[in-house]
C-alpha cells in the first residue's frame, strides 16, 4: 500500500475530493459509508499551490479577448494603440475572435476603402473559422453594405 | 462444546474398545461437526471468496483439511491444530484485504480473501470511485486526459481494483486542480468596440476571492463546481459576477461519468441559429445544451463564454435589425441600413 505520507497536497486534495463527491452521489448506503470514511481519512493540511497549468488557463483566448474588448470599450479611440490591447492580441491563438478583433482594429485608422477592405479580409478569415457566428456575419454585412 | 476434549476422550474410548466402529465414527462425526474451529473454517469456505494464487491456496488448504478430518477422524486432534492455524491465516488476510479496500490510498497489492456478502458493496465503491475520478479528470483536465481510458463492464473484483488504483486514481492524481476560478461578468459594450449591447467578460481570480465575492449572491448550481447568479440572469444586472466556477462544465453527473468513455463527447459548441437568436439568451447550461444539440458535452470556460457572447450579441443584432436600430450606436436607421451612415463618413 502506498504510504499516505508520499502523497503531495495536490494528490491528497484530489483524492479527498474524489471520495467526498463519490459519497455524495452514491445510492448504496454501505458503499456510501466506505467512500465517506475514505475521504475522512485523508487530511489536507494546506491548499495545493497553483501550478503552471493555472497560468495556461488564465492566458486563454477568451480572457485575452475580454481584456481587448474591455480596453476598447473603456478607452475609446486611445484604446486602439494601448499596450494592453497589443498584449491581448499577442496572447491569442489564430481563431475567429482574433480576426474579429483585427477587423475592428482595421477600422481604427479610418473608415475609408482601404481600411474597410482590410477589415473585410479579417472578417472573412473569422468566418472561415466560424461560418455561422452572428457577430462576424453582421460585421461582414455592414462592410459589404458600405462597399456598395 | 469443547469438541477437542470429546475427541480426546473418544480416542481413549477407541483404544479400550473392540468393534463398535460405526457408533464410534458417528460420535467422532458429531464431535467434529460441532467443533468451533471446524465451524469457523467451513464458514470461511462457504461465506468468503478467495482470489489470486495465495487466496486459492488458502481455500484449497482449508478444503483439504476438512476432507482429511472426515476421512481420518482418529487423527482429528492433529488436523484441528492445522485448521486453527488456517483459520488464523484466513482471518488475518481478510482483515488486511478489508483494510486495503477501506484505505483511501491507491494500492497495488492483490486481494486474497473477502466476505462474499461485502463484495458487491466493494465493487460499487470501486465503480463509483472510477466514475468520480473520470468526472474530476474531465472537470480539471478536459477530455484529452481520459480519451485512452477504458472501462470493462464485467470484470472480476481484482480487475476492478487494478483498473481503479493503477489507471483511474493514478490519472486523477496526475491532474492539477486549478488554483483559480473562472468568473464571467456582463458589461455594456461601448467606445470603439463598435457593436452596441452587452458582452460577457471572462477572467480568472483566486478561488478564495471568488468565494468571498459571490458568497452573498442568489446562486444556483449549474454544475458540481459552477454557479449562476440568478439576479444577474433575470434582472440583467451589469458588472457583477454572472456565473463562475472551477474547471470545465460537464453534462453528466459524477456517478455516470464512465458513460462518457463510450460516447462521442462534444467539446465545442455550434453557433446559434437565426431562429434561436430571436429569444433572450438562456441560462449557461441551457445555452450549452442547445448549442451542443443535446449531446454529452465537456465545455471549457473559454468555449462557454464564446457561446454566450454569440447568443447575447446575436440576439442584440437580431433585435436591432428588426427594429431598425444601428448595430453600432443604437440610433434609428432606415432603408435597410445596418449602421448609421455617419459611422463611415465622419468617424476616424
Amino acid at each position: 500500500m502506498k504510504d499516505s505520507d508520499n502523497l503531495g497536497s495536490m494528490e491528497s486534495s484530489l483524492l479527498k475530493e474524489c471520495y467526498t463527491l463519490a459519497a455524495e452521489y452514491e445510492q448504496n448506503s454501505t458503499a456510501r459509508d466506505i467512500l465517506r470514511s475514505r475521504g475522512r481519512k485523508i487530511t489536507v493540511t494546506e491548499e495545493p499551490a497553483p501550478d503552471s497549468n493555472t497560468a495556461g488557463f488564465m492566458a486563454s483566448n477568451q480572457t485575452a479577448m475580454s481584456d481587448a474588448i474591455y480596453e476598447l470599450t473603456m478607452k475609446g479611440g486611445s484604446g486602439y494603440n494601448s499596450p494592453k490591447l497589443s498584449r491581448s492580441l499577442s496572447r491569442m491563438n489564430y481563431c475567429g475572435d482574433r480576426e474579429f478583433l483585427l477587423a475592428i482594429l482595421a477600422l481604427s485608422g479610418g473608415r475609408g476603402e482601404t481600411e474597410r477592405i482590410e477589415a473585410l479580409q479579417h472578417i472573412s478569415l473569422a468566418l472561415s473559422y466560424s461560418p455561422n457566428d452572428p457577430r462576424y456575419i453582421a460585421f461582414a454585412q455592414i462592410l459589404q453594405q458600405y462597399d456598395k | 462444546m469443547d469438541a477437542k476434549k470429546v475427541i480426546y476422550l473418544l480416542n481413549i474410548l477407541r483404544r479400550e474398545t473392540n468393534g463398535h466402529d460405526a457408533e464410534l465414527n458417528r460420535l467422532y462425526e458429531d464431535a467434529i461437526t460441532q467443533d468451533d474451529d471446524v465451524i469457523r473454517l467451513e464458514g470461511f469456505l462457504d461465506d468468503y471468496s478467495f482470489y489470486s494464487g495465495i487466496g486459492r491456496t488458502m481455500r484449497d488448504r482449508g478444503e483439504q483439511l476438512i476432507n482429511k478430518l472426515r476421512a481420518n477422524p482418529y487423527d482429528a486432534l492433529q488436523t484441528l491444530q492445522s485448521i486453527r492455524q488456517t483459520n488464523e491465516m484466513i482471518e488475518n488476510e481478510a482483515s488486511l484485504c478489508v483494510g486495503l479496500l477501506r484505505s483511501p490510498e491507491p494500492f497495488t497489492d492483490s486481494i486474497t480473501v473477502l466476505p462474499k456478502k461485502d463484495i458487491m458493496d466493494y465493487i460499487e465503491v470501486l465503480k463509483q470511485t472510477a466514475n468520480t475520478a473520470v468526472y474530476l479528470i474531465m472537470l480539471y483536465g478536459g477530455m484529452d486526459k481520459v480519451r485512452d481510458l477504458t472501462w470493462s463492464t464485467d470484470p472480476g473484483l481484482q480487475e476492478y481494483i487494478n483498473a481503479v488504483n493503477m489507471k483511474y486514481l493514478k490519472r486523477l492524481m496526475e491532474v492539477s486542480r486549478p488554483g483559480y476560478s473562472w468568473i464571467i461578468r456582463k458589461r455594456r459594450l461601448g467606445g470603439r468596440a463598435l457593436f452596441g449591447g452587452d458582452y460577457f467578460y471572462l477572467s480568472y481570480e483566486s478561488t478564495g476571492s471568488v468565494e468571498v465575492l459571490t458568497s452573498a449572491l442568489h446562486r444556483e448550481p449549474i454544475g458540481t463546481h459552477a454557479f449562476l447568479n440568478i439576479d444577474a440572469y433575470e434582472a440583467d444586472k451589469q458588472d457583477v459576477p454572472y456565473c463562475w466556477g472551477i474547471g470545465n462544465l460537464l453534462s453528466v453527473a459524477p456517478s455516470k461519468a464512465l458513460d462518457f468513455l463510450k460516447t462521442d463527447v462534444v467539446t465545442k459548441t455550434r453557433s446559434p441559429s437565426q431562429s434561436e437568436l430571436a429569444r433572450k439568451i438562456p441560462t449557461p447550461t441551457e445555452c450549452l445544451r442547445i448549442l451542443t444539440d443535446g449531446r454529452p458535452f465537456c465545455i471549457s470556460p473559454d468555449v462557454l463564454v464564446n457561446a454566450m457572447n454569440q447568443w447575447q450579441m446575436g440576439h442584440e443584432i437580431y433585435l436591432r435589425k428588426r427594429y431598425g436600430h444601428c448595430l453600432f450606436c443604437g440610433g434609428t436607421v432606415s432603408g435597410g441600413r445596418l449602421v448609421c451612415s455617419s459611422h463611415f463618413t465622419t468617424e476616424r
